[in-house]
């Protein structure tokens, strides 16, 4: 019998925090594919980049932190956070807005980013 | 009138077709996800700041804190409100219509 192959997984988050329930169970999933040894990477695209945005104070209207969860992927060994340099743009955000350092790319290489995975999950 | 939208749009052509709808002296409350509209230098904000000699745009407070967007954050010229603020408008204005 073989063993469990290793795969490469990304996750598009493309909602923001608080308003759903997408980035929460996105998360969920996330941590349990990273939990059994997969690689995975995160790709932040329109309003998921403010998921990462510094300051939420969630608490204000009753709602779950969301942020910490990204400072605890290098536990989980998730290396790769990926953010659209257009999405923060548009949304008046730069570097100094994120609660961790992340890699930006460009619009126009997002095609070849997610070619290169095994399994793409969205939410 | 009081208008409310709940949900963010970033791309120029939404944002337009929102502020057209709104009348001339009409007020605009951004709830929940729609308070990322406000944050000063997104594209948003910049379309709204245009609208601002015909429309008054009011913003709930806890819905920024919640989502990291200090006061210092906030484009000029929008109303900073709290509940019981938000109660208000909707007693001082006979129509309201929420956006979806």
């Amino acid at each position: 019998m073989t063993g469990p192959t290793k795969k490469k997984f990304l996750f598009v988050m493309q909602e923001a925090p608080h308003g759903s329930c997408y980035a929460q169970e996105a998360l969920d999933l996330l941590l349990t594919t990273a939990a059994f040894g997969q690689e995975v990477s995160v790709l932040l695209l329109d309003d998921g980049v403010f998921l990462i945005k510094k300051g939420q104070q969630p608490d204000r209207i009753d709602s779950k932190e969301i942020a910490p969860v990204f400072l605890s992927f290098e536990i989980y060994d998730v290396r790769r956070v990926i953010v659209e340099q257009e999405s923060l743009h548009e949304r008046g955000l730069d570097q100094k807005d994120l609660l961790l350092p992340v890699e930006t790319i460009p619009r126009c290489r997002i095609g070849a980013l997610i070619a290169c995975h095994d399994r793409v999950v969205n939410s | 009138m009081l208008h409310i939208m709940n949900h963010a749009a970033f791309d120029s052509a939404p944002v337009d077709r929102l502020l057209s709808r709104i009348g001339e002296g009409h007020t605009l409350m951004l709830i929940e996800n729609g308070v990322y509209m406000v944050k000063r230098g997104s594209v948003a904000a910049e379309r709204l700041e245009r609208s601002l000699s015909d429309l008054t745009v009011c913003v709930l407070a806890p819905d920024l804190a919640a989502r990291g967007i200090t006061a210092a954050e906030v484009m000029a010229r929008v109303t900073v409100v709290d509940f019981g603020g938000f109660v208000d408008l909707a007693v001082d204005n006979a129509v309201i219509h929420s956006w979806i």
